[in-house]
């Protein structure tokens, strides 16, 4: 991935993160509510219980790249709030997330081609096999600030939200192995509600070498959605894997 | 927040230092070269740039120092001495403790409500080797960081506005590597700050705002000089210049002391 292409997004971020913050006075808020059917929902409060599937596909390196599949499932639970306002009337809260899962081993794709050898010449020892990660449970724990920093009233009300903070992620590594690590957690979240009944809600995420976006859809608190994981996308030299969630859920 | 706190007057996007009364945050990048790695023998600054975080009065700092409150009034005992004996190759060590008294249980609880209670104003100061792409790679880059915990006070009012006293805790890492000096040689340079920090920040308009700002180094007085490593006080003079309340630019000079040469730098930022 070249500069310009890292460098894209984030300039991109940071100026519709500006201009969202420049365009809105310090007070413009005072009057402003949720959609009624949100509240306790994807509102002031939230609590979202779901069951996601996943398929991954990623290239690992060593003795020669190799490409691999695989497919997991997991249950979610998310909760969280804004409880107080500050100067600037952007809403302040808290955001926990926790999942459990189970992960299949690795399929793998063709070897890596036999290195080229001259007749007479000794043949190569193969190359060393890959430690396939062990299937097996695995769990990931999420908590955030949150800072609800514009929302808006008029034809589509919305928000956008900000959060910061970290996890931790514990099971099979992706290099071989089990293991857990922490990491620190940076988020936006875009949130619509087209109707009282209706929320639309993109996150995108970003921890350090990985990023997420998710979209989730609620009809009356029944949800849909998909989650897309990005990992190492930026470094060659390293596993990468891409993942794809689908995720069915309620909130409440 | 009290309601007289969010009475707001006039247009809404200028509130100037009223806003020093509730809570909220800052985050800005800067750009520009310290004044706190002078060394003799040097005739240039190091380039400085990196991003700035500030949470005034927020919820982060309460509960971090809330925690510390409560991990220190933790236990029911108290320690009233110890005594070590040896015998050959073996050390015993006794310690008396008494359970707390009725009166210490409740300081402790006062402690950690007053902890909870407290408005406080955090700031951490990052320097870094690029920004958005920009600067990575200069070797004698200023690197390490700044950190500030204090709280602070509304001083005499200015034009209907307040001045606020501001006064905490900072402790300040900064290094370059491989700085040149006049003579042709290079070396490590190292600031260390452990101290007091107070500032005063006075309203000109809702506009503009300036700051005066030092960082005692009491770590620097109680310490021995080491060659190219600072134990300055950094004096700082800057302003606020806000282009609404939500966006302002922060240049600022600073002068350590026992070193040479002024930083100067210029900072962009937001507020929510």
């Amino acid at each position: 991935m070249t500069k310009t292409m890292r460098t894209l997004p984030s300039l991109t971020l940071a100026a519709l993160f500006g201009a969202s913050i420049c365009l809105a006075p310090a007070r413009a808020h005072a009057d402003d509510e949720l959609p009624e059917k949100e509240r306790g929902m994807y509102g002031e409060h939230l609590a979202l219980v779901d069951i996601t599937g996943m398929t991954a596909s990623g290239t690992r390196r060593g003795a020669g790249d190799v490409d691999y599949t695989r497919k997991a499932g997991l249950a979610e639970f998310r909760i969280g709030g804004f409880f107080e306002e500050d100067y600037f009337k952007t809403l302040i809260g808290l955001e926990l997330q926790v999942a459990l899962g189970y992960q299949a081993s690795n399929a793998y794709g063709a070897a890596p081609p036999p290195a080229m050898t001259m007749p007479g010449e000794p043949t190569p020892a193969p190359s060393a096999p890959y430690v396939d990660p062990t299937s097996g449970f695995y769990m990931r724990g999420d908590v955030a600030f949150t800072y609800g920093l514009v929302r808006w009233r008029s034809i589509l009300p919305g928000r956008v939200v900000l959060g910061a903070g970290g996890g931790f992620e514990a099971g099979p590594r992706l290099r071989g192995g089990e293991g857990g690590q922490g990491y620190a957690l940076l988020f936006g979240r875009l949130q619509l509600w087209p109707s009282d009944l209706l929320g639309l809600h993109l996150t995108a995420a970003t921890t350090v070498g990985s990023y997420r976006l998710e979209a989730l859809g609620s009809i009356d608190g029944w949800t849909l959605g998909a989650r897309a994981r990005f990992i190492n996308p930026a470094r060659d030299d390293l596993t990468q894997e891409r993942q794809l969630e689908a995720i069915v859920g309620l909130m409440f | 927040m009290t309601d007289s706190e969010t009475e707001t007057s006039g247009t809404p996007w200028f509130t100037g230092t009223r806003r020093r009364l509730g809570q909220y945050y800052e985050i800005g990048a800067f750009i520009g070269n310290t004044g706190s790695l002078g060394v003799s023998g040097r005739s240039s600054q190091s380039p400085q740039m990196g991003v700035r975080f500030m949470e005034h009065h927020g919820l982060i700092t309460k509960f971090t120092v809330g925690l510390l409150a409560a991990m220190a009034a933790s236990g029911d005992r108290v320690e009233t001495g110890r005594t070590v004996q040896r015998t050959g190759d073996y050390e015993v060590t006794t310690v008396y403790s008494r359970r707390k008294t009725d009166g210490e249980r409740e300081a402790d609880r006062e402690m950690v409500a007053g902890a909870l209670s407290g408005e406080y104003v955090t700031e951490f100061v990052l320097y870094t080797d690029g920004l958005f792409g920009a600067g990575a790679g200069k070797a004698d880059r200023v690197r390490g960081g700044d950190f500030y915990l204090g709280g602070n006070f509304a001083g005499p009012f200015v034009l209907d506005l307040p001045s606020i006293f501001d006064i905490g805790l900072v402790y300040s890492f900064n290094h370059a590597s491989d700085v040149l000096f006049d003579d042709g040689h290079r070396a490590n340079v190292e600031f260390v700050n452990f101290g007091l920090m107070v500032r005063y920040q006075v309203p000109i308009t809702t506009l503009v705002e300036l700051l005066a700002q030092i960082d005692l180094n009491v770590y620097g007085l109680l310490s021995s000089k080491k060659e190219n490593t600072v134990h300055g006080t950094p004096l700082r003079l800057g302003a606020y210049l806000n282009l609404t309340d939500r966006v302002y630019l922060r240049p600022m000079l600073t002068y350590t002391t026992g070193t040479s040469g002024l930083g100067k730098l210029v900072e962009a930022g937001i507020r929510f």
